[in-house]
C-alpha cells in the first residue's frame, strides 16, 4: 500500500477508501414530503429574460409600427425624450454663443492685449485677438539674442 | 437519456420533463430529481457523514432548484446545474449544528461495515476544509485547479489539506479492516 504523500491529482487509495463509505438510502417519506414541498412552491421564478417590456418600449425587431420603429430604442421612452431635447437645447445654446462670439472676433470689436515694451525689442506691440500666432510676433535676428543675454547679465 | 415519470407511462426525455418543470410541474422536477440523486446523496453525503442532516440538505437544495428552474437554461447540463445548489446547500448546512450525531444515525442505516463505519468516523474527524477538499478531489473527481476556485484555495493550501485528509483516511481504513 502506497502511502498518498504526494497530492499531484486524485490518489486512487483515497478514492477506494471513500468507495467504503456506504451512502444511506432516503427514508421512504423523503420523497412523499419533497413533492408536497414542491407543490406548495408558488411557483418557478420567471426567467428574467422572458419578462414582458415595459409598455410602450418595443422590443427589438418589433415591426407592428414601421414609424416608430425609425425611432431609436432609446428615444421611446418619455423619459429618455426630456433628456434628449434638453441635450438638444444645451446644444443649441452653446453653438449661438460660439457663433456669436466669433463674429465679433472678426468685425475687431474685441479687447486687445498690449505687450509690455521690456517682452520686445522693438517697444510695445498690439495684437489684436485671433491674429496672434507663435513666431510672428517676435523673429529675433542674429546677434540680437546674445546681446539680450549680456545686457541681462550687466543689469 | 429518456426518463419514466410513472411505472406505466412512456419514458420522456429530461430536457421535456424540464420544460414541463419549468411551466410549474413540481410531479416532472421530481422525476428528473430521482434520476441524479444518488449522484447529489453521494456528494452530500460525504461532506456532511449524516444521513438526516444529508435529508434535510438534500430537500432544502431541490425546493430551491425548482424555485429557480426558471434560470436554467434548455440544453444545460441539468446534473452540473443541480450539483452547483446542492454543493452551495451542502456548505451552508455545515455552517449549522448537526441535528443528530453519527453514531446515532448509524442504527437506522441497516447495516453497516466496520469499514464504511471507519471511514465516516475519520471523515468526521477531519477539519472541515480538509474533508471538503477531499471529497472534492478524491471523491468527486475535480480538477484541481476546479477545487482550488471552489475552496477559494491556494495550491499550496489544497496539497496540504489533501495530504493530511488522505492520511487520517487511509489510517482508518487500515483501522477498519484490521
Amino acid at each position: 500500500m502506497s502511502a498518498p504523500a504526494s497530492p499531484g491529482g486524485p490518489d486512487p487509495f483515497t478514492q477506494h477508501v471513500l468507495r467504503r463509505l456506504t451512502i444511506p438510502a432516503h427514508e421512504k417519506r423523503f420523497w412523499d414530503d419533497l413533492q408536497r414541498a414542491l407543490a406548495s412552491v408558488p411557483g418557478p421564478r420567471p426567467d428574467r429574460t422572458q419578462e414582458r417590456p415595459l409598455p410602450g418600449v418595443a422590443v427589438p425587431g418589433d415591426a407592428r409600427d414601421d414609424a416608430r420603429a425609425l425611432v431609436p430604442l432609446a428615444m421611446r421612452q418619455r423619459g429618455n425624450l426630456v433628456i434628449v431635447a434638453l441635450v438638444v437645447l444645451a446644444l443649441v445654446v452653446v453653438l449661438a454663443a460660439v457663433r456669436l462670439l466669433g463674429a465679433e472676433r472678426s468685425a475687431g470689436a474685441g479687447p486687445s492685449v498690449t505687450i509690455p515694451a521690456a517682452t520686445t525689442p522693438v517697444g510695445p506691440a498690439r495684437i489684436v485677438p485671433g491674429e496672434a500666432r507663435l513666431g510672428v510676433a517676435f523673429t529675433p535676428q542674429p546677434g540680437e539674442i546674445r546681446s539680450a543675454g549680456v545686457a541681462a547679465f550687466l543689469a | 437519456m429518456p426518463i419514466r415519470m410513472n411505472p406505466g407511462s412512456a419514458p420522456l426525455p429530461e430536457s421535456e420533463l424540464i420544460g414541463l418543470a419549468q411551466a410549474g410541474d413540481g410531479d416532472a422536477f421530481a422525476t428528473v430529481l430521482r434520476h441524479h440523486d444518488p449522484r447529489m446523496r453521494t456528494v452530500a453525503y460525504r461532506i456532511l457523514v449524516d444521513r438526516y442532516r444529508m435529508a434535510a440538505v438534500l430537500h432544502a437544495a431541490y425546493v430551491e432548484a425548482f424555485a429557480r428552474i426558471g434560470s436554467f437554461r434548455a440544453g444545460g447540463d441539468f446534473g452540473s446545474w443541480l450539483y452547483r445548489i446542492v454543493y452551495n446547500t451542502c456548505i451552508e448546512g455545515l455552517a449549522t449544528p448537526a441535528p443528530t450525531p453519527l453514531h446515532r444515525t448509524q442504527g437506522s442505516m441497516g447495516k453497516i461495515s466496520t469499514a464504511s463505519e471507519a471511514v465516516g468516523g475519520a471523515l468526521v474527524a477531519l477539519r472541515l476544509d480538509e474533508r471538503v477538499a477531499v471529497v472534492l478531489v478524491d471523491g468527486e473527481g475535480f480538477e484541481r485547479e476546479v477545487a482550488e476556485q471552489i475552496l477559494g484555495m491556494s495550491p499550496a493550501t489544497l496539497d496540504e489539506h489533501l495530504r493530511s485528509a488522505r492520511a487520517a483516511l487511509g489510517q482508518a481504513l487500515r483501522s477498519g479492516d484490521s
